[in-house]
């Protein structure tokens, strides 16, 4: 088998597993059981309003559309921060950027919940704050990397600003950019947990409930699954990254 | 084909390239050298717009290339610097097919076009056309270079320091190759190198730039014998004699050499070699050894009588004069023979032909 059949085998094994993982979160009774051995003593071992399978999609949604989001404004970002007419503006971004990372996406909720009140809305706009960074930093730093004697000699076969783009600068800097994205989804899947505070839902939801009534259980039957989604999640786009061509 | 006139480019205060007038005439190999910083490269990509100039002009057959779209002009001319200029994410095969695939070539075109030309080029298109780069040697890339550059058949080639990232083996073979190539394209080609040798091997022409002037513009032959001024002098250095020696090859200066053979009669030997310090020898149309006078007469015959040669103590036709004399130094000899292929004596070329050749003669019919 070829490398390349070999990485695609790797990606799509990576997929199967994250879709395995969600089965898994369907069987509550099974997380039942298995919790109510490690705290015997607890009578309430599972939330019980809503499904993990119910929880663990609604958290997937959460992550989905700040990714979609990061995306697409932070790779646009990151390469308009590269082109002639954006470079002026790559420090003053860098710092908002290094600013929007540095806030509490807790105090972020905070913040947003006077202007945009309850639910999904000030959830998305925290996650973006904070992942926004690795997505943009990473894009502009994967194109910074092509290196100058390349594009020249790209000019110099007559290729366009299009050309130059799409057939050279896209394709080196993909890998730098894809493991800003892996950073970002890693990030996002962890914090994605706060959005519970103020009702988004979620695999957070057990662990608030959990620590508001000190039942360690619960705080574990959402942390777990948290978990599993952000190793799996990993390794799919690492798998992802294999594929990129390398140089 | 290509048309300097009164260029000039500066940055700010510096001037990088001062009033430079220059033809390159079409079909010829064209070299701009000088130290680093002379202007050689500003030249070059002034040519296909890499570089603006500030004053003058730029011609390509006879326009303007100011007044010329960038991009199409770009892709009329091959270019080939040294090989960090092979794209690392494509193989072969698709770096070769980048400017045939931006003016819309039809696939199974360029896929073909590539094979040809890696052909041409000494790489074989079936282990080759997919490696990537760093799966290549360093003259290997090289070759894709050319190669790419060759893509659509470009009338001009322009070359910044081609041969630069290999080892000296290497440049030699490729310079071959390339002039080989050449010989047969006759492409008008501009070479930016700060290498004396390379340029005096490779070069119809040569222009010597210093600090954005051009000091000289002449064939190798002129400018080694009757350099301009002093900086030229020192530039093509105190061995310009052996540098020019370089240029001609054995075959044009060899004298005809008459030979014994092992089974000539004692008596005829001895009169040939009266005339003669010394004869060489073959036995069967291959040349064998020589024999001096005083030899024959003590041994009385020439088998008997003649000092073996081994075959690498001999020339070929094709080796250059400089070569020739280094193997005299180093024998210690002062006249070598010429043989050709099959071993055949063909000729003989002595120190004094030599000499004659570095002093005033220009070059020996």
């Amino acid at each position: 088998m070829s490398a390349r059949s070999q990485r695609w085998l790797g990606l799509a094994a990576a997929a199967a597993l994250l879709a395995a993982a969600f089965a898994l979160f369907a069987q509550q009774d099974a997380w039942a059981a298995a919790l109510s051995r490690l705290f015997p003593q607890q009578p309430t071992v599972v939330f019980e309003r809503t499904s993990l399978l119910t929880l663990a999609l609604q958290h997937a949604t959460i992550v989905g559309a700040s990714m979609g989001i990061i995306l697409a404004v932070g790779l646009p970002l990151g390469v308009a921060l590269t082109r002639p007419g954006g470079r002026p503006f790559l420090a003053l971004a860098s710092s908002l950027l290094a600013a929007g990372q540095a806030l509490p996406p807790v105090a972020v909720l905070a913040l947003a919940l006077p202007f945009f009140g309850f639910g999904l809305k000030p959830t998305l706009i925290a996650l973006v704050a904070y992942g926004l960074l690795p997505v943009t930093r990473n894009t502009v730093a994967g194109l910074q990397g092509v290196p100058i004697d390349l594009k020249e000699a790209g000019r110099a076969m007559g290729m366009g600003p299009g050309a130059l783009f799409w057939r050279l600068e896209a394709p080196l800097a993909l890998p730098t950019v894809l493991a800003g994205v892996r950073i970002s989804a890693i990030y996002t899947i962890g914090t994605a947990t706060v959005a519970p505070i103020i009702g988004a839902g979620g695999l957070g939801v057990p662990i608030i409930a959990g620590l508001a009534v000190g039942n360690l259980a619960l705080v574990l039957q959402g942390a777990l699954p948290v978990a599993l989604l952000a190793v799996l999640t990993d390794f799919l786009l690492a798998r992802l990254v294999a594929l990129a061509p390398d140089t | 084909m290509i048309r300097f006139e009164g260029v000039s480019r500066s940055y700010g205060d510096v001037t990088a390239v001062q009033d430079v007038t220059l033809h390159v005439p079409a079909g010829e190999l064209v070299v701009l050298i000088g130290p680093s910083g002379s202007g050689k490269t500003t030249c070059l990509k002034m040519i296909n717009r890499l570089i603006e100039p500030t004053q003058g002009r730029v011609l390509v057959n006879g326009r303007d290339v100011a007044q010329t779209d960038p991009q199409s002009l770009r892709r009329g001319m091959g270019y080939v610097i040294q090989s960090v200029g092979l794209f690392p994410h494509l193989s072969a095969k698709q770096n070769i097919q980048v400017v045939p695939r931006l003016l819309g070539w039809p696939e199974h075109r360029s896929a073909a076009r590539a094979d040809e030309l890696l052909e041409a080029v000494g790489l074989d298109p079936a282990s080759f056309r997919d490696r990537y780069p760093r799966e290549l040697s360093g003259g290997q890339q090289q070759r894709v270079g050319v190669a790419r550059a060759l893509a659509v058949d470009p009338p001009i080639l322009l070359m910044d320091e081609p041969f630069g990232a290999v080892d000296p083996l290497t440049r030699e073979h490729l310079q071959d190759e390339f002039l080989e190539l050449q010989r047969r394209l006759r492409k008008t080609v501009v070479l930016v190198t700060h290498d004396m040798k390379e340029a005096v091997k490779m070069a119809d022409r040569i222009c010597v730039m210093n600090r954005g002037r051009i000091e000289q513009y002449a064939t190798p032959e002129e400018l080694l014998q009757n350099p301009g001024n002093r900086f030229v002098r020192q530039f093509v250095g105190s061995d310009r004699a052996l540098t020019r020696l370089s240029r001609v090859v054995v075959g044009d200066m060899m004298l005809p050499a008459a030979t014994l053979t092992l089974h000539t009669p004692a008596a005829q030997a001895e009169q040939a070699l009266g005339e003669h310090a010394s004869m060489y020898v073959s036995d069967g149309g291959v040349l064998v050894g020589w024999i001096m006078l005083q030899a024959l007469l003590e041994s009385g015959s020439v088998e008997a009588g003649y000092t073996a040669l081994a075959p690498h103590h001999a020339l070929s036709r094709t080796e250059s004069v400089r070569e020739a004399l280094s193997q005299m130094i180093e024998l210690g000899v002062a006249n070598l023979p010429v043989i050709d292929d099959t071993g055949a004596l063909v000729g003989q070329l002595g120190l004094e032909q030599v000499v004659t050749l570095t002093g005033t003669e220009k070059r020996p019919e």
